[in-house]
């Protein structure tokens, strides 16, 4: 009997030995599997919200919402990458709708680019996404790691989440020019564009002609703000 | 006592296999418990893809129509301010085949400038005639894409609000994978969905009639140059105190109906040459276009026309007799911005959504237990790719077309509608 006597006292500290780093292992694996878990869903959010700009910026809005708590988590370094695949099938009454509103205006070609993206079997979109995390004193910083996010988007794809947003004032500019025909009087005005130097003698202004050209940032007088730094030359 | 010590010893036989069995049952149990989360953990993940590519689905087709929007407004703009041209280009060259005789005229005894004004006003004879009817034809053609425009616009803006829930249901039966319990649109997230739409309807207005003045300034701003002042002054120092030749000249937009230009040119003299003011003497050269409604009277407001009816009021009469007169301009036409209220006070247009599906049935009974639900939300926002040129900070409208969806976080009180219509604890949605 004095031989069994704290045999149960070791056999638990054996048990606890055991477990106690299985315990502190399922602990650590949760947490790092939720920052896991939060990079993949920013690297989806990402699929999402690149996929109309790809050249945009890394840290969306949405993204951001995910990678936060990756970066105020316990972790003193983490390296984490996910190669996100979602699959993006934008509805096809977009497309539709896009399609007839393009012909209505008057621009069937166009309107045929998009009829055939809506035919299109549009394969998944894949995103890429490191992250990389190190825990300063006071100092959480997140950064994206080198190189910067890979994003693999077909075609057909871009043609499908396309929301028609103009990237820039070329681009603005391009698109609504087959709606403004201005050919006849480019084409009756090119004898004036001949004779400028001369016809300038008799009127100026001849100069300033810009035959179905407007200035590409005009936009109603109450949607500007703030102090005018200046006076932009209108580009014929 | 030896018996007794062998009796216990038999009775322990076989208790090792048990705690095994109860072992090998709890594990087995364990190992089923974590296959069945983990496919439910699963099904949630799928159901939050779903929500999401609904959501993003719906904010592109309604980014899509802002931009259509803003690319037919500028468009429509960029057409009003070519009628400008056309009617300037008509008005200037029937002043210019009216001075360039009398320039002629009175250089006709010059050397090589002579010969060549002469040259020139043979050639605009005949220029004159081809500008005056390819301006004609210009404005029929800009007539006939300004209706079509306006058609295609209040299409889209139809169609997309129309089109917002089926976009949505779309969307749902594409992304879902499992055809066993397939996701649809909740209760909650219908009634999401429609507040969405009235949002949306609300967020822009058709600027018709008198309500015009809104893209009339817009157009007036876009007029080029050539458009909007052709002014000249000839004689400066102590000439231009004796005489002044001044040419006048603009093109502007009356009563939204019509689009009227005038060029004028006078000599200025003083009264008996070196006494009074300079004044108006000597008539040059006039002429005068419009296109649209006949009846628009004539304004004659200061700095219209480049202020021609208040510094060559003579000339300016001449041209209003002769007034060369189109109907092909139909108008200013109406067109889409934001509501007054959303000018007011902006708020970003928002799609939110939940969507709800039996849940995995493994080892519940899948009647008994509760949906699961996943909620989205998409945002269109308004972003300039680049600061404008002129400094100035440029505020959300239907005029530029830098309209993005993009999936947003789902706010609370969204969570909280769509989670009180279903009926269900909050909690149960995703984050």
């Amino acid at each position: 009997m004095k031989r069994a006597q704290g045999q149960a006292l070791i056999e638990a500290l054996v048990a606890l030995l055991l477990l106690l780093p299985l315990w502190i292992g399922v602990a650590y694996f949760s947490e790092w599997n939720h920052a896991d878990f939060q990079v993949r869903q920013a690297a989806r959010a990402l699929v999402f919200e690149q996929a109309a700009q790809p050249t945009g910026p890394f840290l969306t809005p949405a993204a951001t919402v995910y990678l936060l708590p990756v970066a105020t988590s316990g972790f003193t370094q983490l390296q984490t990458e996910h190669a996100a695949v979602a699959r993006v099938r934008v509805s096809g009454a977009a497309q539709r709708l896009s399609s007839v509103a393009l012909q209505i205006a008057g621009s069937s070609a166009a309107a045929v680019h998009v009829a055939g993206g809506v035919l299109a079997d549009t394969p998944p979109a894949r995103a890429t996404v490191r992250v990389s995390l190190q825990r300063q004193r006071l100092a959480p910083r997140l950064a994206a790691s080198d190189p910067q996010p890979t994003l693999h988007l077909p075609r057909d794809l871009q043609l499908l989440t396309d929301d028609w947003s103009a990237r820039d004032l070329r681009e603005l500019t391009a698109r609504m020019d087959p709606w403004v025909p201005t050919g006849v009087l480019a084409a009756a005005t090119a004898p004036l564009r001949a004779m400028e130097p001369v016809i300038a003698l008799f009127e100026p202004a001849i100069r300033e002609l810009c035959v179905g050209r407007i200035d590409p940032e005009v936009v109603p007088a109450d949607r500007l703000v703030g102090q005018q730094a200046l006076r932009p030359r209108q580009t014929c | 006592m030896r018996t007794r010590h062998r009796q216990v010893i038999r009775r322990d036989g076989g208790q090792a296999l048990v705690f095994l069995l109860v072992w090998l049952a709890a594990l087995a149990g364990v190992f089923v418990m974590v296959w069945d989360s983990g496919r439910a953990a699963a099904q949630k993940q799928q159901m939050l893809n779903v929500a999401d590519a609904a959501a993003y689905s719906a904010a592109v087709l309604q980014a899509r129509a802002l931009n259509f929007t803003a690319y037919t407004n500028r468009a429509l703009v960029a057409n009003d301010a070519a009628f400008a041209q056309s009617v300037s280009l008509a008005s200037w060259s029937d002043h210019m085949n009216r001075q360039l005789p009398r320039l002629a005229v009175l250089t006709h005894w010059l050397p090589y400038l002579g010969a060549a004004t002469s040259t020139l006003q043979r050639f605009w004879r005949g220029y004159d005639g081809t500008l005056q009817a390819a301006t004609a034809a210009a404005e029929a053609q800009l007539a006939l894409a300004n209706g079509r425009l306006v058609a295609a616009q209040q299409f889209m803006q139809a169609a997309a609000l129309v089109a917002l829930r089926p976009s949505i249901t779309e969307s749902i039966d594409l992304n879902s994978t499992a055809r066993e319990s397939p996701a649809r649109l909740s209760q909650g997230g219908e009634l999401l969905v429609a507040q969405a739409a009235a949002r949306i309807g609300a967020f822009s207005t058709r600027y018709a009639g008198p309500q015009r003045s809104r893209q009339r300034d817009v157009v007036l701003a876009a007029r080029d140059g050539f458009s909007r002042r052709r002014n000249q002054r000839l004689g400066s120092g102590l000439a231009g105190s004796v005489f002044r030749f001044e040419k006048r000249g603009g093109t502007e937009l009356v009563n939204f109906e019509t689009w009227r230009g005038i060029d004028t040119h006078s000599l200025h003299l003083r009264q008996g040459v070196l006494f009074g003011s300079l004044r108006e003497r000597v008539v040059i050269s006039w002429g005068a276009a419009s296109s649209g409604a006949a009846s628009g009277a004539i304004v004659r407001g200061r700095g219209l026309y480049g202020d021609s009816h208040r510094i060559n009021p003579r000339a300016s009469a001449q041209a209003s007799r002769i007034l060369r007169r189109r109907a092909l301009y139909r108008g200013l036409p109406a067109m889409h911005d934001l509501s007054e209220a959303m000018r007011r006070d902006y708020a970003t247009p928002r799609i939110a959504l939940r969507i709800a599906a039996p849940q995995w049935q493994g080892l519940r009974d899948r009647a008994r237990s509760e949906p699961f639900y996943a909620d989205a939300a998409a945002e269109i926002r308004f972003q300039r790719p680049l600061p404008r040129r002129d400094g100035l900070r440029e505020l959300p409208s239907l005029y530029a077309p830098f309209w993005k969806a993009a999936l947003a976080p789902v706010s609370r009180s969204e969570r909280m509608v769509g989670a009180l219509a279903d009926g269900a604890a909050a909690s149960l949605a995703l984050p």
